[in-house]
């Protein structure tokens, strides 16, 4: 049996998919935005806040740690034709706590640690007790970190910026 | 967050081994479709609110490029919590057409719809029929009593029994296997058991 030869095309199933677009409630947004602080954040940052957890849930899988490849595309010139830019490795994982919450991660490289511990914050976040902490200690703090490192970097390559310019001259005159 | 727990609620794990687990339910199906009419057992567990062999061969067999049919009928919760579930660890498209199916999943084999609402496939590429898992209250074969097949596969001809089909199943099957090379394929599931009735496999009067 092929299940792959089957003339459903992978331009059908990207139809179906926008069918059913992503859901825009403020819950969902907020947590898109916490699952984003989590996934750019440095593995140790989160290693460090999980010793420090007083009562660390346990977990069992959903779907483990696993490592893809997505492939990133960008248009020239911010505006032009699209393009393929270069495939990235994606590490993604879903879990449960033992109070029932479902926690997912997917980020970029192949850390399965960095995908667990994401997908463990990501779940006690969505825990109302333990929300308010963790959303102006844990989450305020790793994003203020990444904005620094990304005025940093911005910083230093403003500093290698060159203006060219022509000189008149002069044929015209 | 309470709409968020929602969302996120009803999620199980899939195979505790994606790819060991998803090779051997392969090669357990194969072995039920060359062998039509033998009961074969699913090995892998795989906890779901469905028999245990059909969860199995959907992880195994649904992906993105396989439009799955849900039979209708269960309670509304259920009817979710399956569709959450398969899309989760399969990614694949529900519809709601059974003609558009690549793939169905028929919990309530007495409701069964025509064999003939499903794709039959095309005559330039008879693989694009569907496949049909249907589960039963019970299968068991090689008895003395039940439907009589042969075909390939088949050492002349096996007995199988199965409970809980439509009365004018077998007449609709017969009119499936005249369609060669096109027709429908079917896996018939009771708890881990499974049967492979390909579309070459033909009913003895």
């Amino acid at each position: 049996m092929s299940h792959t030869a089957r003339g459903y095309t992978p331009e059908t199933a990207e139809q179906e998919c926008r069918q059913d677009p992503p859901s825009d409630a403020p819950d969902t947004a907020a947590r898109r935005r916490w699952m984003a602080v989590l996934a750019r954040s440095e593995i140790r940052e989160l290693e460090a806040a999980w010793r420090q957890l007083a009562t660390p849930p346990s977990h069992t899988w959903l779907r483990r740690p696993e490592t893809g490849l997505v492939m990133l595309r960008a248009r020239a010139g911010g505006s032009g034709a699209k393009f393929n830019l270069g495939e990235a490795s994606v590490t993604r994982c879903a879990l449960r706590t033992d109070s029932g919450l479902t926690g997912v991660a997917y980020l970029l490289g192949r850390s399965h640690r960095h995908a667990e511990l994401a997908a463990l914050f990501d779940a006690l976040l969505q825990d109302e007790t333990r929300h308010t902490e963790l959303q102006s200690g844990l989450i305020a703090r790793l994003a203020a970190a990444q904005a620094a490192r990304r005025n940093a970097a911005s910083r230093k390559a403003a500093a290698t910026k060159v203006d060219f310019y022509t000189i008149v001259r002069g044929e015209s005159l | 967050m309470t709409a968020l727990l929602k969302a996120s609620d009803g999620l199980l794990a899939g195979f505790a081994d994606p790819v060991f687990d998803s090779q051997s339910v392969f090669r357990t199906v194969l072995d039920a479709l060359a062998h039509p009419g033998s009961v074969v057992q699913i090995a892998p567990q795989a906890p779901a609110p469905l028999a245990q062999a059909s969860t199995a061969i959907c992880l195994a067999l649904l992906d993105f490029e396989t439009p799955l049919w849900l039979q209708p009928g269960l309670p509304e919760a259920q009817q979710q919590l399956i569709a959450r579930h398969l899309r989760f660890h399969c990614d694949c498209p529900i519809v709601a057409e059974p003609t558009q199916a690549r793939f169905a999943l028929i919990h309530d084999a007495a409701e069964l719809p025509a064999l003939s609402s499903f794709h039959q496939g095309e005559i330039d590429y008879p693989d694009r029929s569907a496949t049909l898992i249907v589960q039963v209250s019970a299968l068991d074969a090689g008895a003395g009593a039940g439907i009589k097949l042969r075909g390939p596969g088949i050492r002349s001809v096996t007995t199988l029994a199965v409970d809980g089909l439509p009365a004018e199943f077998w007449r609709q099957w017969a009119d499936n296997t005249k369609l060669f090379p096109c027709g429908i394929d079917l896996i018939f599931v009771a708890g881990k058991r499974i049967v492979g009735l390909p579309r070459t496999t033909l009913v003895e009067n």
